[in-house]
C-alpha cells in the first residue's frame, strides 16, 4: 500500500529539542528531515538528529525480556523478567543497603516514565542515586 | 596511470596533508595512452584552480603539463621552473594553519532569524 | 502564495482521480505546519498548500519513493529549484522522466529576492504569472575583493564552525551518490570536529560544480551559518565561464565534468 508521510515530532537527544520530521513511506520509517517552520532549530539539526530515525527499526533493538541462563541469553516471559528483577533487588537492598542500588534512566524516555523512575528509586527503593543519560 | 585518474580530491586531499604545490604532468592533447584520459583533467583542473582561488590558495600551486614520456629535457625544466615559483609563493597557508592545534573558531554572535 | 492555487488543485484533483499519477508530492499542513507529504487521493487534496517561507527537498524525498516503487507514476510540485533539480535527477538516472509529471508553481518576486533566484519560474506554469529572475552574485564579489591571505583568514574562520552534520549534503538534491566522498576516510580522516577543514567543504564544492542547481538549502540547514551557497556558486560560474553549462536547464546536455569530452578544451598554459 503506497503511502508517504512525514510525522512531526522532537529529536529525542539532546535538551534543545530541536523540531524533525519522520519520514515514514509504507509504514517503515526510513528518514529525518529538519523541521523548516520550528522556532528553536529554524531548520537545522546536528548528525544525531539527521540519524535520529536510525534506532527505530534497528534489528538489535529488544522485543522480548531476555534473561541469562548458563552464560546465554534467553527469551522469557514478563513475569519471570520481572520477578527475577524484584526479587535480586530486594536481596541486595535487604544485603547491602539501599544505597548500593543506581538507577539510570534514559533521554529516550518520555518526561513521565523519567518521573516514575526516579520515584520508585527514591520511594520504594530508597536511594537517591538516580541519574540520567544527558548528565553524562 | 593516466592523467585522467587523478581526481580532483587527490588534489585536494595533497594540499591538505601540507602540499605546497601539485604539479600534475599528462600526456599530450590526442596521444594519450589511454584514448581521451588527458581531455578531463583539462577540465577539472581548470575548475579546481578556480576554486583554489576563491578559498584564498593561490591557483599558481596547481599546475598542468603535457610532457611526453621521451621529453626529458622539458621535464626537467617544468619541474625547476614549478619549484622557483612555488619557492617564490612560499609554504601554503594550509600548513601554517594545520600547525595550529586548533583553528580559529568564530567568536561573533550568530544571527537568529526571527 | 497570494493566488488560490485553485486551478493547480482541480488538475492535481483530475490526475489522481484519473490514475494518471498514483500520488503527488507537494506540502501539505499538518496540525498547521507545511510538511512533505504525498497525496493519494483527491480528497485528501484540501490539506495541500503552497509556502514560501519552508522549503524541503521535495525532489530528493521523490526518489526514494520512486525506487521503492518504480512501477508507479508521480506528480510532483515543482518551483523553478525544484525543476531544475528534477532535470539534473533525470540526466543522472536516479528518476525517469517518463515516471515523473511535474506541477509547476512559480515564485513570488519576494521569493525570489530572498533565494537570488536567476530564474523563479518551472519550464511550465499552471497559474499565475513569471518573476523576474533576482539573480544577485555580489556576495561572490564580496570574497573575491579580500586579498588573497584575508580570503583564506575568511574561508578557515568560516570552515572552522563546522560540526559535521551532514545537513548540507543530506539536503542538497544534487547529493545522491550511495558512497558519499565526506564519508571516505582515506580522503578525509574521521573523528575530527572540525573536520580536515578547508577540503572537507571543498571536496563537496568540486562535485557541485556542474550539478548545483542553485536552490540555497544547504545554507538554509547550516547550524553554524556557513556561507556554503557562496562556494557552490562560484564553482558554478566558473564552469558556466568556461564551459558555457548551467545545470538543470536541459535535459539531454551532460556536465562537462561527467564525460572525457572531445579534447577541444585547452587550459590556458599548457602548451603542445
Amino acid at each position: 500500500m503506497l503511502s508517504y508521510e512525514t510525522v512531526l515530532t522532537t529529536c529525542t537527544y539532546c535538551g534543545c529539542g530541536c523540531g524533525l520530521l519522520l519520514e515514514v513511506l509504507d509504514g517503515e520509517v526510513v528518514g529525518t528531515l529538519p523541521q523548516k517552520d520550528h522556532p528553536v532549530s529554524q531548520g537545522k539539526l546536528c548528525i544525531k538528529g539527521w540519524n535520529a530515525h536510525e534506532f527505530i527499526h534497528d534489528r538489535g533493538r529488544l522485543k522480548k525480556p531476555l534473561i541469562r541462563k548458563d552464560g546465554s541469553l534467553e527469551q522469557a516471559s514478563w513475569e519471570e523478567a520481572i520477578d527475577l528483577v524484584a526479587s535480586r533487588l530486594l536481596n541486595i537492598k535487604r544485603g547491602s543497603g539501599p544505597d548500593s542500588i543506581a538507577g539510570l534512566t534514559s533521554a529516550k524516555c518520555t518526561n513521565e516514565e523519567n518521573y516514575l523512575f526516579q520515584k520508585w528509586m527514591r520511594a520504594v527503593v530508597g536511594t537517591n542515586n538516580v541519574d540520567h543519560c544527558a548528565r553524562l | 596511470m593516466c592523467s585522467g585518474r587523478i581526481s580532483p580530491h587527490f588534489i585536494l586531499k595533497a594540499f591538505q596533508e601540507g602540499a605546497d604545490g601539485v604539479l600534475i604532468a599528462g600526456c599530450h592533447i590526442g596521444s594519450c595512452h589511454y584514448g581521451k584520459g588527458n581531455y578531463i583533467t583539462a577540465k577539472r583542473v581548470a575548475v579546481m584552480k578556480d576554486l583554489l582561488g576563491f578559498v584564498g590558495l593561490s591557483p599558481k600551486r596547481l599546475r598542468l603539463e603535457w610532457i611526453a614520456t621521451s621529453e626529458s629535457n622539458k621535464f626537467a625544466h617544468v619541474v625547476s621552473d614549478f619549484t622557483r615559483e612555488i619557492n617564490e609563493l612560499g609554504p601554503s597557508p594550509m600548513r601554517k594553519a594545520s600547525s595550529k592545534k586548533k583553528p580559529e573558531r568564530a567568536t561573533e554572535p550568530l544571527a537568529l532569524q526571527p | 502564495m497570494k493566488e488560490s492555487m485553485d486551478k493547480t488543485r482541480e488538475k492535481m484533483a483530475r490526475m489522481l482521480d484519473e490514475g494518471v499519477v498514483s500520488g503527488i508530492l507537494g506540502l501539505g499542513l499538518r496540525h498547521g505546519h507545511p510538511v512533505p507529504c504525498l497525496f493519494t487521493g483527491s480528497a485528501s487534496l484540501k490539506d495541500w498548500v503552497v509556502d514560501e517561507t519552508d522549503r524541503y527537498p521535495i525532489t530528493k524525498i521523490l526518489i526514494r519513493i520512486a525506487r521503492k516503487h518504480p512501477d508507479e507514476t508521480f506528480g510532483v510540485v515543482a518551483r523553478g529549484c525544484k525543476g531544475r533539480s528534477l532535470i539534473e535527477l533525470f540526466k543522472n538516472h536516479q528518476l525517469h522522466s517518463e515516471k515523473i509529471k511535474v506541477i509547476g508553481i512559480g515564485c513570488s518576486q519576494e521569493l525570489a529576492k530572498r533565494c537570488r533566484c536567476d530564474r523563479p519560474f518551472p519550464s511550465e506554469m499552471e497559474e499565475g504569472e513569471p518573476a523576474r529572475p533576482a539573480e544577485d552574485l555580489s556576495d561572490l564579489a564580496e570574497v573575491e575583493s579580500l586579498p588573497e591571505e584575508e580570503r583564506f583568514q575568511y574561508w578557515m574562520k568560516q570552515f572552522g564552525k563546522c560540526i559535521k552534520c551532514y545537513g548540507c549534503r543530506n539536503v542538497c538534491p544534487a547529493c545522491f551518490c550511495p558512497v558519499c566522498t565526506l564519508e571516505d576516510s582515506s580522503l578525509i580522516k574521521p573523528g575530527g570536529m572540525p573536520p580536515e577543514i578547508p577540503i572537507f567543504h571543498l571536496h563537496k564544492a568540486f562535485h557541485m560544480a556542474d550539478r548545483c542547481i542553485d536552490c540555497g538549502l544547504c545554507e538554509e540547514a547550516c547550524p553554524m551559518s556557513i556561507p556554503v551557497r557562496r562556494l557552490y556558486r562560484r564553482v558554478r560560474k566558473s564552469v558556466k565561464d568556461l564551459f558555457g553549462y548551467v545545470p538543470g536547464e536541459k535535459q539531454d546536455e551532460k556536465g562537462p565534468l561527467e564525460f572525457l569530452g572531445d579534447g577541444s578544451y585547452e587550459l590556458p598554459g599548457t602548451g603542445r
